[in-house]
């Protein structure tokens, strides 16, 4: 019952922080300080080079910060979903650009690692640059849908609050990605980058 | 490999990614944003910025030139703006300092000097399809008339096979407000303009290309411009200001002057319908004396006009007479090479049907009644550098409840918008034959034209904004925007009131 009642306390703070934080640089920066781990870390896995992470989680907060005085939303939950859209929106408006998906591509080409002769294990199951190169592959919010699912694991109903896409559509897409995937992975483990 | 959701997550549960942020990064970024956020505060309104090199985004498929078309427009504003906020630079707006800077320049006793270089650069190997159908860029050129009132020129600077640069000089006397403005190739004069207490020069580009100089004695009412830096300045044209929550502000960030000194760039852009920023400016504010140094336009990536602040000083006399008319050099005929000249009448503040009907080469339309919920309709006459040799009309109004409206009229509209037509849905057919689309990049399209009308509608674009391209009994494509829904009636009644401007004027 303790615990419930500061559950419910932490919650409500947390609101009165994203109601303060349209106003207030104080509670804005304590947001920033909540979620610039999260954000840069969803970065890197959009875009697997850090440097390029850093970029990306700059344009979001300035974007944010450029926006939050006309943010709509009430609550955490709100401002969490808004945060995570725009790093979806800027990930995708960076990789949309071929000559920067190529560059991608090839950074993480350069990062695999040989798998071993004859070792089962490493030629089946995919390091993170062979899993990156396959995700590469796939729509730009398709890619957002494995991050948030699998690298920020987010449930389904706050993926689609995000993505603003009806959570049984989710499911049956997150399928055929899956199906993508291991196909994608296979042309990785063939050579075919 | 995995099996299903349940195995895939274990393979992304077992990898090593490192997502260790910096720390350096996390605090650097967390000064910018709250500075970012305590700007954006002080300005509510979003403001017109920049003036947009508006042939630089001309594409081949009809989004691009729909965004192109768009684009043209949002130079309008910049100047409008200059016209209303000439002595009154908004002191919020994130480049008021730099502005206001720079105002400094031209105060004192001795004579002031200028000197900038604009840099031309070619279009790269690697460029694409947007830089490759440049043929020129282009800056707003001001120059004063005898009335004290400015003409708005541009200056188009051709794309050539290796960089060029143009010299920009000015000299001004603060205790007078006399001054002289040349620009120069390394071969031939391209611009003149100067007062001497009682006359104005002005050069004007004679049908056989050589340059004229034209003099004439100031009127009774004329006024020295009293803030010289807004027309003489690096700011020139961008008195306005830059509000810091505008869309149009993509980033700030540090960066370094070709000098090494430090400056806070500002990155200045529209994104087109799929979020991509491809053309934009930028501006380097010196951390030093807080004047901005450079401005820069790209495409792609590349660098494709550069304006740099080489020189700004003190001097006792000035290089030429005040006295223009006693200059030589002017009677060149342009080489072959870079061409750089200057287009005049760029933008006409508020013109009349009239003068519509007898410069348009097209059929325009006006609302024959003006709709009760907006004030008057102010027309704008612009030049069209996505058709060259033809203008462009821009009808902007404001409204009490912030429905304003914005209707576009020009040759590239009408070019460009056919075929965009064909993404949104036709939503009405009105009686005086003119057909309603709706839908598809309504609301980016919108955004464009009611920022470009800012300075009379005052108000940033809405959420709730719509746009509308109109397909006229003529076979052109106005384009309308307005800043808050219409019901159908208020629409229907807005379109059927819509006649050619020539039967207007008739009436």
């Amino acid at each position: 019952m303790v615990g419930a009642m500061a559950k419910l306390v932490q919650h409500s703070e947390d609101d009165d922080l994203v109601l303060r934080a349209k106003t207030q640089a104080e509670a804005l920066g304590r947001l920033y300080e909540m979620y610039y781990e999260r954000i840069f870390r969803f970065c890197v896995h959009r875009l697997f080079n850090k440097e390029i992470a850093e970029d990306v989680t700059s344009a979001v907060f300035l974007q944010v910060a450029r926006g939050i005085c006309g943010f709509k939303g009430r609550s955490e939950q709100d401002f969490r979903n808004w945060l995570y859209a725009i790093a979806a929106n800027q990930a995708n408006a960076y990789i949309r650009r071929t000559s920067r998906r190529k560059k991608l591509l090839a950074e993480a080409a350069g990062s695999m690692i040989p798998a071993a002769a004859g070792c089962a294990d490493t030629s089946l199951e995919p390091d993170w640059p062979r899993l990156y190169t396959a995700i590469l592959k796939l729509k730009p919010q398709h890619q957002t849908i494995v991050t948030l699912r699998f690298f920020e694991n987010f449930s389904y109903k706050q993926i689609e609050q995000i993505l603003d896409v009806k959570e049984a559509t989710l499911r049956v897409t997150l399928h055929r990605i899956l199906n993508q995937l291991r196909n994608q992975l296979q042309t990785v483990f063939d050579g075919e980058i | 490999m995995f099996k299903d959701e349940a195995d895939f997550e274990k393979v992304v549960g077992r990898l090593n990614i490192d997502t260790e942020p910096n720390p350096a990064h996390r605090e650097k970024l967390r000064r910018q944003m709250l500075s970012v956020f305590n700007h954006a505060g002080q300005e509510p309104a979003t403001r017109i910025i920049v003036f947009r090199t508006l042939r630089s985004i001309i594409m081949k498929s009809p989004i691009t030139k729909i965004a192109a078309a768009a684009a043209i427009i949002i130079a309008v504003s910049l100047f409008g703006l200059f016209f209303q906020n000439q002595n009154s630079v908004n002191d919020f707006s994130l480049l008021a300092k730099a502005f206001a800077a720079e105002d400094n320049l031209f105060t004192g006793e001795d004579i002031v000097h200028i000197k900038n270089v604009i840099i031309v650069f070619p279009t790269g190997e690697g460029s694409d399809e947007l830089d490759s159908t440049l043929d020129f860029v282009w800056l707003p050129m001001c120059s004063l008339q005898a009335d004290g009132q400015f003409m708005f020129n541009q200056l188009k600077l051709s794309g050539y096979a290796e960089p060029y640069t143009v010299y920009d000089q000015a000299w001004y006397e603060p205790a007078t407000g006399m001054f002289i403005r040349i620009l120069k190739t390394d071969e031939n004069i391209v611009f003149a303009n100067s007062y001497d207490g009682e006359f104005v020069c002005t050069s004007q580009v004679e049908s056989d290309g050589t340059l004229q100089l034209i003099k004439e004695a100031i009127t009774e009412d004329f006024v020295p411009p009293l803030k010289p830096a807004g027309f003489l300045g690096m700011g020139a044209g961008l008195q306005s200001g830059l509000g810091q929550d505008t869309p149009m502000l993509q980033d700030i960030t540090d960066g370094v002057l070709e000098d090494g000194s430090s400056a806070q760039v500002y990155k200045v852009g529209t994104p087109d319908p799929v979020g991509e920023l491809r053309a934009y400016w930028l501006f380097r504010v010196c951390d030093d004396d807080g004047i901005i140094a450079e401005k820069e336009f790209i495409i792609s990536d590349e660098s494709r006009l550069l304006v740099r602040r080489i020189l700004a000083e003190s001097v006792q006399t000035a290089e030429y007479s005040w006295n223009l008319s006693e200059i030589e050099g002017l009677d060149v005929t342009a080489d072959a090479g870079p061409q750089v000249s200057l287009t005049p009448d760029m933008v006409i503040l508020d013109v009349s049907v009239q003068s519509m009907v007898d410069r348009a080469s097209f059929e325009t339309y006006i609302f024959a009644i003006n709709p009760s919920w907006i004030e008057q309709i102010q027309i704008v006459d612009v030049i069209d550098p996505a058709s060259p040799g033809e203008r462009m009309y821009i009808f902007a109004a404001r409204a009490d409840d912030g429905r304003h409206l914005v209707m576009v009229q020009s040759p590239t509209y009408n070019k460009a918008l056919g075929g965009l037509i064909k993404t949104g849905t036709l939503v009405y057919t009105s009686p005086n034959g003119f057909k309603i689309w709706g839908g598809g990049p309504d609301k980016w399209f919108a955004e464009i034209l009611l920022t470009s009308a800012q300075s009379v509608i005052k108000d940033p674009p809405s959420d709730d904004r719509v746009g509308y391209i109109l397909e006229s009994p003529a076979g052109t494509f106005p384009a309308l925007a307005i800043n808050g829904s219409l019901s159908d009636e208020e629409l229907h009644e807005l379109i059927d009131t819509l006649i050619p401007a020539k039967e207007y004027i008739e009436e």
